[in-house]
């Protein structure tokens, strides 16, 4: 693609990247939460695929690479839902307002969003890859 | 107990593609049926609150005689449906059975919330499942017809949501029964009824919104043209019968969809009888039996509504045993135009007896299910007005036509094609059990009478519904 | 708010029309985002108060938030309708690309083998 479209992009996706993962982290404080940090990830990664090429970006997060994260997140899911079934009493735990607030909405939130990130940068992948 | 059967229902989706095994998703879907069928068998109202919180601020499943009956025909048809299709389809089954899973999942959220919201995210569950299976077998016809469904599906869905929205802006909740006690006759309120109606009468196929479904529904796979076309029509017409009794609470004869129901049998009828594409037949066959349906509970009566809620549990069963034999023949024979089939009764006589069986029950003879609920249609009509009731023993003659023409084409006359190989026994299972359970409910129509009544009774009970959500729960 | 209604119209009319008179596949399903995102914007400007504040809870403004938070409902209801028009449109780009395998042109008007 254009020299110009590869510069910016070169220095802006690190930034969405970032966005993203800042996203999914505060989302039982501010809006958004697993799927919109998810899917600015995703952009992320498919903003470089679309400058540079699918190997490119390929060469950043691969295909493997994508389904153990899915792995792992389901995995993380699983485990916060069971322990939050059977015992109860986890909320609140570091304090009110804070990062920390309510840590089991944090870890489904990042675990959501490393789902989201890996579904959708599967299906960037599998489309460029036409 | 009843959030397990759609949890079973997810986790046998999102499980089958990990164990690449038929007995996972098989499994889920028969463990969701036995607790609908508990439920069912249960008959008291089971409300059940998400998290504790009760309405109206957290979700709610509200499951009384009418979702109850529903549930256990969608998860029945699923696992019917399940157990024929382990054998009819040959590649790619891990991705068949977790969409299939999905779409039993997607219909059992819709037929037990009670909540507008949750009910909007579960229909879009159902039609993404739906848009997949459709494309199924990637030929040039079927990614025709998925492609005409993928564009009019999500428009439907829009105007749906459009409904729900003004809904919530004018009264500030998404319960059902909370928006039930807020509604006032004012324009605005029609105006998100005509787009909640519109949206659904897409997704139905009501005259004139149908011309999407002769192409869409005869590509899909043969089972999942009877899913389709038994429990998701059924579905969609039990969307718009909660919608009109519970929230909106009509009552008295409703012209319009009375009108519309006349329309779309008779078109129905009319095109049916020129089409040579068996499938394509029974699709325009639906059309016109929804439009039967939509004709009864038009009319708003408590024998009106019953007669309605009787012909869409013999839509279901019928079309899917339709839609089933047919699919028999396909998987010999390859072929559905019925100029090129001739002759098969001699070499499957148990596939033609099945289909005989339910062609002549959508017809409405006597000692068939079909025939007590179109007795049930034509005495509702007869206390409105004799015109309907004319018009409905007309078209039910346009049915014998082309049934018969059907009929005779496929399975008398000279043999024009080969069966080399035995029908599995897992194919005729189903057609078998669909057959038997249409002459039981015809013999004998006391047990599904009483079931379909309180079912009605439930149905147009709007405060009832009410006070079950909001004051004891 | 009127300022967004009025773009919601709009929003409307153009996604409706790109739906219905555009012959190319593509700006088909273009339009039909548009559509949806309409029905989103309206929904949004539903819940909103004027001078309102984001619906968060922080420790200054924990006593007044019922009167002057915008409407969170309809945010989490955006959200999720979002995830499923995504969904959506992944699926049909998927059939798009296996339509344009077997016709080899994306334009309505030829894909027409299905007639009675």
């Amino acid at each position: 693609m254009d020299v110009i479209i590869r510069t910016v992009i070169k220095g802006i996706a690190p930034f969405i990247i970032l966005m993203g993962v800042a996203i999914m982290f505060h989302g039982h404080l501010t809006p958004g939460g697993s799927f919109p940090g998810g899917a600015m990830v995703a952009s992320g990664f498919a903003i470089i695929a679309v400058a540079f090429g699918a190997d490119e970006a390929e060469g950043k997060i691969s295909e493997k690479a994508v389904h153990m994260l899915e792995g792992l997140a389901i995995l993380v899911v699983a485990y916060v839902i069971l322990f939050e079934t059977f015992v109860r009493s986890y909320s609140g735990l570091f304090g009110l307002f804070g990062l920390w607030s309510s840590v089991e909405v944090m870890a489904l939130n990042v675990a959501g969003g490393i789902m989201v990130l890996g579904a959708l940068t599967l299906v960037v992948l599998l489309l460029l890859k036409e | 107990m009843i959030e397990y059967a759609i949890i079973a229902l997810l986790a046998g989706a999102f499980l089958t593609p990990v164990f690449k095994r038929s007995c996972v998703p098989l499994a889920a879907i028969l463990f969701s049926f036995l607790v609908m069928a508990s439920v069912f068998m249960q008959g008291q109202t089971v409300i059940m609150k998400f998290s504790g919180w009760s309405p109206p601020f957290g979700i709610v499943w509200v499951v009384d005689s009418f979702n109850a009956l529903m549930g256990l025909l969608v998860t029945g048809m699923a696992m019917l449906v399940a157990i024929y299709s382990t054998k009819y389809i040959r590649e790619r089954r891990s991705r068949f059975f977790t969409l299939l899973c999905l779409m039993t999942a997607g219909l059992l959220g819709v037929t037990l919330t009670g909540d507008v919201f949750n009910m909007y995210v579960f229909f879009e569950i159902l039609s993404i499942a739906c848009y997949g299976l459709v494309a199924f077998n990637t030929d040039k016809e079927a990614i025709e017809g998925a492609l005409k469904y993928i564009v009019l599906g999500p428009l439907a869905s829009s105007f749906i949501l459009l409904g729900i929205a003004m809904l919530y802006g004018l009264t500030g909740t998404l319960n059902m029964a909370d928006i039930a006690t807020k509604i006032q006759p004012d324009i605005t309120f029609n105006m998100a009824f005509g787009f909640l109606i519109g949206g659904l009468a897409l997704k139905s196929a009501i005259v004139p919104f149908h011309f999407w479904l002769p192409d869409v529904y005869p590509v899909a796979p043969s089972p999942i043209s009877a899913m389709l076309s038994s429990v998701v029509a059924g579905t969609g017409m039990y969307i718009v019968m909660r919608i009109l009794f519970t929230i909106f609470g009509f009552s008295g004869v409703m012209w319009m969809f009375v009108a519309f129901g006349v329309l779309t049998m008779i078109l129905g009828g009319l095109i049916a009888i020129v089409q040579t594409n068996v499938k394509r037949m029974i699709a325009y066959s639906t059309i016109s039996q929804n439009g039967y349906i939509f004709l009864a509970f038009g009319l708003g009566t408590n024998l009106g509504v019953a007669a309605a809620i009787f012909h869409l549990v013999n839509n279901i069963i019928v079309k899917s045993l339709l839609f089933l034999a047919v699919g028999i023949i396909i998987w010999h024979t390859g072929k559905k135009d019925m100029r090129e089939l001739g002759g098969l009764g001699k070499q499957l006589p148990l596939v033609m007896v099945c289909f005989g069986i339910g062609a002549l029950s959508i017809i409405g003879l006597p000692p068939l299910n079909g025939f007590v609920s179109k007795w049930m249609i034509y005495s509702a009509t007869w206390e409105i007005s004799p015109v309907l009731t004319a018009i409905a023993v007309i078209v039910s003659a346009m049915t014998l036509i082309y049934y018969i023409k059907a009929f005779a084409s496929v399975f008398l006359g000279r043999s024009k094609c080969e069966i080399r190989e035995r029908t599995p026994l897992v194919m005729l299972l189903p057609v078998i059990i669909l057959a038997a359970v249409c002459v039981f409910l015809g013999v004998f129509p006391q047990a599904a009478i009483g079931a379909v009544e309180s079912a009605a009774a439930a149905l147009l009970n709007q405060s009832q519904y009410i006070t079950a959500v909001l004051g004891g729960g | 708010m009127i300022i967004t209604l009025i773009t919601a119209a709009l929003l409307a009319v153009m996604g409706a029309y790109c739906v219905v008179a555009k012959k190319n596949l593509l700006k088909k399903l273009i339009g039909l985002g548009i559509f949806t995102n309409f029905i989103h914007l309206m929904f949004i400007s539903m819940g909103y108060l004027e001078g309102g504040i984001a619906p968060i809870i922080t420790p200054e403004n924990i006593l007044s938030f019922p009167v002057r938070a915008v409407d969170p409902i309809p945010q989490a209801l955006v959200l999720t309708s979002i995830v499923v028009q995504l969904s959506v449109t992944a699926l049909a780009l998927s059939v798009t690309i296996l339509a344009y395998r077997h016709f080899k042109t994306l334009d309505t008007d030829k894909m027409r083998d299905l007639r009675d």
